[in-house]
């Protein structure tokens, strides 16, 4: 199994090479693996059902992380939705695209997404579900934002990727709160004996957290709708049959575990229901096919929600049902719009009339999907409704309603689509149409006889369903397409009909106060205004604002700290050798004269005499390799403040006498700044206890193990060379970060006279 | 010529020679690859204030980079031969004219610091000290 995830990922790395020579293969190429993938499972059907299968790679052995991988019935299922409708959806793309340069880029992505996906909806191990988690997030982020060139495109990017990755990282703290009190992060080891009380419920919340942004449920749906803005073919896979489905699935696959928390169930309950109805209703007001879609789609991911969450066999079943159901009505449905916008130019229901008869082939196979999806024997999608109905009427009455009503929401935007695509309208010239490609009507066809096929073949999707549902106590039930007369059936007939009275009813044009885009737009615009705020106050550009401040939380903090918990030392001898005396004398009158300065190229030479002095007193104490890179440096600076004085004024301040109020503060902050420096050093030095365990090690081993008779050069290069490594590596940065400010101030170097020209020199030297 | 280009001329190499010194005396007594490479980017401030030459004769960046890939080539060098990142060993040959010369492999990662070191130095000098020939032009025309 991880061969086959890596292989995705590979492949697709590899697809840029078969796009160089045409793009439509690229996409073939990119087919093959999850056909591949989707006969691999079909071919484990058996064990997978009974038991299933596990695999397992070391990742990092010391930590204990492995990625686990297991195949069983809810995998499956996901799986013909990731690999199978993925398959389909690729081969749509070569007609979509065609010989569009966007291609490239999708083809990859597009197979690199279908890795990560499988790779979830095997996983076995929660941080593996997390790593393949926002892998899908980071390439729907990708697919939405295509080119970049589009502005509307990249907010939508923005948008999914911020409030999936945000519902992401809460929910890695819950898996590591769930792991933690359970004891092991295996999947298949918590559902065996789930962990209680302490922290699991908020490791519940947490993981819903996650489950519910990337599924877009209220009140994080909007993301969805505005992912619109990406290729159809896109929309299709992603936003509709696999990545939304992901927090659908994460709740299905933590249900049997967690089914009676309160902390699970009731938002599941509560959230689902509202997504249903507000999706369901949204959908009836849009007039862009797509969007439709959108909100039908959010609504369903809400229906699905209440069903795994509700924790029932029944209801397993249903859940079963209809997640394969609107996979394989959801995808042909976005497909026909892909297909309406490529042979008219739009998929505005207002602007499109007439299609009936001019895309008769490409109607049919919406008209089967769109009935799937409103609930229309013999479709899948009356089979799982029909189990829904059984369930939730069995389970909780307001649950059964609120499903009711959003069912006939659903039935009125069925009709409002096939209405819109395909109707003719009095008073709109019929659209002209060139026939659309075989490519792009085949996959629609396939998937949306799929639909119907295994409605009729409902005892596939029921022994699919079984090894799941059986995980929960209850009687005995079997998906049907007859369960004679009763209640659900009653609530079908009541859906569809309402839903076509719904549907011809004039719609309310009032806006609802409450608009959950209008709510994400609004945080991120006060985050920046947070932002601008806080940058304002603190990066006020005045460099002895900034020196105050780094002492005065010296001072604060550390100097605090010292003088309650330090010890003065009681032997604190003043100087240990005589030449120290000299050393420190000229150190501190260097100290003194720098501060009185008033030309800043004396106090640069004064500070360098405190350096060279520091540097001298290193000698004394024997630390020879410690004072050649204090002078060393010394040297340097003086070099570069020399360069830099250029181009400052000779003095300091123009006035000379600068105002009381503006220098004793500063004097203050200065003067005890430098004592509680001082003090601490002191104090600190002290604090040893004993001598050092590493430095005796360190003598010990330079000679032999690091081959050096420098002590300080063993522990540069060898038994600290990790540091040295790093701090080269920072230094590495700085240098760029210099070398790039240098490039920006000579952008038109070309064309003029060379590099000592006078104008480059102005430029660089700004 | 002026005084200073004339010592400058005579002290530029012998002043590197002794940076090489430097890094290679690092293992048994002060100095090292931090120093030596400092060493080497003095000896390029003198000679860019005796004859301003902004043709300093290499390219910063591309010393910069060099010296930390090869700090990182020395770190990584040894999971080749099955040893753990950064280990180091005794390198022994027999050399004509020289003798036996040994020498410890963390040597290479000295080099690499060497090399960075150099190149920000220089990098330092292309970015500040530009326009210096200008503006000592300018004084004396005043």
């Amino acid at each position: 199994m991880f061969a086959l995830v890596v292989a995705h990922l590979a492949v697709a790395g590899l697809l840029p090479l078969v796009s160089a020579r045409s793009r439509r293969a690229a996409f073939l190429a990119a087919a093959v693996l999850p056909a591949v993938t989707l006969v691999w499972a079909l071919l484990n059907l058996g064990p997978a059902l009974h038991g299933g299968i596990d695999a397992t790679t070391a990742w990092a052995p010391a930590l204990g992380l492995t990625v686990s991988f297991r195949l069983d019935a809810l995998a499956l299922a996901m799986i013909v939705l990731v690999s199978g409708v993925g398959a389909v959806i690729l081969v749509y793309c070569v007609g979509y695209f065609g010989d569009s340069p966007d291609g490239t880029r999708n083809a990859a992505l597009l197979l690199a997404f279908a890795g990560a996906m499988l790779g979830l909806v095997l996983a076995d191990d929660l941080l593996t579900l997390y790593v393949f988690w926002e892998l899908t997030s980071v390439a729907s982020f990708l697919l939405v934002g295509q080119s970049g060139a589009d502005r509307a495109a990249r907010r939508a990017a923005v948008q999914a990727l911020l409030v999936t990755v945000f519902g992401g990282l809460a929910m890695l703290l819950g898996f590591i709160l769930l792991g933690e009190a359970a004891g092991t992060y295996r999947i298949s080891e918590i559902l065996a004996s789930p962990p209680t009380g302490g922290t699991v419920p908020v490791a519940l919340v947490l993981i819903l957290l996650g489950a519910f942004t990337k599924s877009a449920q209220l009140p994080f749906h909007p993301w969805l709708p505005a992912a619109m803005a990406a290729p159809t073919p896109v929309s299709a896979y992603l936003h509709a049959a696999s990545m939304v489905k992901a927090g659908v699935y994460l709740v299905a696959r933590l249900s049997p575990a967690f089914a009676g928390e309160l902390a699970w169930w009731l938002p599941i309950v509560v959230a689902g229901l509202g997504t249903m109805l507000i999706g369901g209703f949204r959908a009836l007001r849009e007039t862009d096919l797509k969007r439709v879609l959108a909100f039908g789609t959010v609504s369903q991911l809400g229906f699905l929600m209440v069903l795994f969450g509700a924790g029932s066999r029944v209801a397993s079943y249903a859940g079963v049902a209809m997640l394969l159901a609107h996979g394989l009505f959801k995808a042909p449905l976005f497909m026909t719009v892909g297909t309406i916008d490529h042979s008219t130019g739009t998929r505005d229901l207002r602007e499109l009339s007439g299609l009936w008869t001019s895309m008769r082939g490409t109607a049919v196979a919406a008209a089967l999907a769109a009935l799937s999806m409103a609930g229309i024997p013999p479709l899948l999608g009356f089979v799982g409704k029909e189990a829904a109905f059984e369930a939730l009427l069995h389970d909780s009455l307001p649950a059964a309603l609120g499903i009711l009503v959003g069912s006939v929401l659903t039935v009125a935007y069925s009709a409002r689509f096939l209405w819109g695509a395909f109707a003719t309208r009095p008073g709109v010239a019929p659209t002209p149409v060139h026939a659309p490609d075989a490519l792009l009507t085949g996959p629609t066809w396939l998937c949306a006889l799929a639909g119907l096929v295994l409605g009729v073949a409902n005892p596939v999707v029921d022994a699919l369903a079984a090894p799941y549902a059986t995980a929960y106590p209850g009687e005995d039930y079997h998906l049907a397409l007859w369960h004679g007369l009763g209640l659900p059936l009653l609530f079908s007939a009541i859906a569809v009909v309402g839903g076509l009275l719904v549907f011809r009813a004039p719609l309310p044009e009032r806006r609802s106060p409450l608009d959950a885009q209008r709510g994400y737009d609004g945080l991120i615009a006060g985050l920046g205004r947070v932002a601008t705020g806080v940058t304002g106050r603190l990066q006020v550009g005045s460099l002895p604002f900034y020196l105050g401040t780094i002492l005065v939380v010296v001072i604060l903090l550390p100097g605090i700290a010292t003088l309650v918990g330090g010890v003065w030392p009681a032997d604190q001898p003043l100087f240990s050798a005589a030449l120290q005396l000299p050393l420190g004398f000229a150190a501190a009158v260097a100290a003194v004269a720098v501060v009185r300065a008033r030309r800043r190229f004396t106090a640069v030479l004064l500070v360098g005499v405190i350096g060279y002095a520091v540097g001298g007193l290193f000698i004394v104490d024997g630390a020879p390799d410690l004072a050649l890179a204090q002078f060393l440096v010394e040297t340097l600076s003086l070099v570069v403040f020399v360069f830099v004085l250029r181009r400052l004024p000779a003095h300091f301040t123009e006035s000379e006498k600068p105002s009381r109020r503006a220098w004793v503060p500063k004097a203050v902050i200065a003067s005890v700044g430098g004592v509680a420096v001082a003090g601490m050093a002191v104090v600190a030095s002290a604090g040893r206890t004993a001598p050092p365990v590493a430095s005796g090690d360190y003598f010990r081993l330079a000679p032999a193990g690091a081959g050096a008779d420098n002590v300080v050069a063993a522990i540069i290069v060898d038994f600290r060379a990790l540091d040295t490594v790093g701090e080269i590596g920072v230094l590495f940065i700085a240098a760029a970060g210099v070398a790039s400010l240098v490039l920006a101030t000579r952008y038109d170097r070309r064309g003029r006279a060379g590099q000592s020209s006078p104008e480059h020199e102005k430029d660089v030297a700004g | 010529m002026t005084l200073l280009g004339g010592v400058t001329r005579a002290l530029f190499p012998t002043v590197l020679v002794f940076s090489l010194y430097l890094l290679l005396v690092g293992h048994y007594g002060p100095g090292g690859g931090f120093a030596a490479g400092l060493v080497a980017g003095l000896a390029f401030v003198l000679r860019h204030i005796a004859t301003g030459s902004a043709a300093l004769g290499v390219r910063p960046p591309v010393v910069i980079g060099t010296g930390l890939l090869v700090a990182l080539l020395a770190a990584l060098a040894p999971v080749a031969f099955g040893a753990p990142v950064l280990a180091t060993t005794k390198l022994a040959a027999d050399l004509p004219l020289l003798g036996p010369v040994s020498v410890q492999t963390s040597l290479f990662l000295d080099v690499g610091v060497y090399l960075l070191i150099v190149g920000v130095v220089v990098d330092l000098l292309r970015s500040l000290g530009a326009g210096i020939e200008r503006d000592m032009r300018d004084e004396g025309e005043r």
